[in-house]
């Protein structure tokens, strides 16, 4: 748990684009891990199955507590390393503005680097909607930049 | 295959995967297709924004909190009607529904 709580941490906020939500979410999430934990297929990757259980509960949040599925737009997705700081906080409020399926993608895809195939399996879509996702999410956030220039 | 269908196929091609069609049929499109040709440009363009980014550091120290759920009594199974009465309604409600007089 110690090992992925940070990195799920950032995944939560990235859906939620809310830390208390996303603590919330992290620690039903590994509760519900701990109580399937019998039925984790040790030939999958331990993170991606978590993954799994993660995303259904901040779903389930976004969806109980009937918030707009925006993030707040102070909220950090994103942290730049070496890189132009103006430019991170540009996407960062863009994708702040995003719908949530979007943001999630082109995170897992541009920060984690995650090929088709793995997100395919991480969001539990078939690839070819991974594909036209990828690219209505990429459109959007093409749109939100450019309306903020 | 519709412009927007090709657009999908030439990112996928772009991001180094397996489009659902071949590449020089992507590329023959986009020779002859100025507005595909553009978007995928510009789409091209938008991914250098994410150099250098990375999410940012997150710590959290749950494990005192889950230790506390974990170590907490498991809650008793509640009936969803709470008192005698109310499931002998039920009882009788079911009972006329199924014809038991």
């Amino acid at each position: 748990m110690e090992r992925y709580q940070n990195q799920a941490m950032a995944h939560a906020v990235a859906i939620l684009g809310n830390p208390t939500d996303a603590e919330d979410a992290l620690q039903e999430a590994f509760l519900d891990a701990y109580r399937a934990l019998d039925r984790f297929d040790e030939g999958r990757s331990f993170y991606s199955w978590f993954y799994t259980i993660l995303r259904n509960r901040c779903w389930k949040l976004l969806g109980s507590r009937n918030r707009p599925d925006r993030a707040a737009e102070n909220v950090e997705i994103l942290a730049a390393s070496g890189g132009n700081l103006d430019q991170t906080l540009a996407l960062g409020e863009a994708l702040a503005r995003l719908q949530v399926e979007s943001r999630e993608i082109l995170t897992l895809r541009h920060l984690d680097g995650l090929s088709y195939e793995e997100l395919s399996v991480r969001l539990g879509i078939p690839i070819g909607t991974v594909m036209s996702r990828l690219f209505y999410a990429r459109k959007q956030l093409q749109a939100t930049l450019g309306g903020k220039r | 295959m519709t412009c927007e269908e090709w657009r999908v196929a030439a990112m996928a091609l772009a991001d180094g995967e397996m489009p659902p069609v071949s590449r020089a049929a992507i590329e023959t499109h986009l020779v002859t297709c100025d507005g595909c040709r553009r978007v995928i440009e510009e789409l091209q363009e938008l991914a250098s924004t994410w150099d250098g980014q990375r999410r940012p550091d997150c710590y959290v120290d749950l494990w005192p909190a889950i230790q506390d759920r974990l170590r907490r009594p498991k809650r008793p199974c509640w009936l969803p009607y709470s008192s005698l009465s109310s499931w002998l309604t039920w009882l009788r409600t079911q009972a006329w529904r199924y014809g038991c007089k």
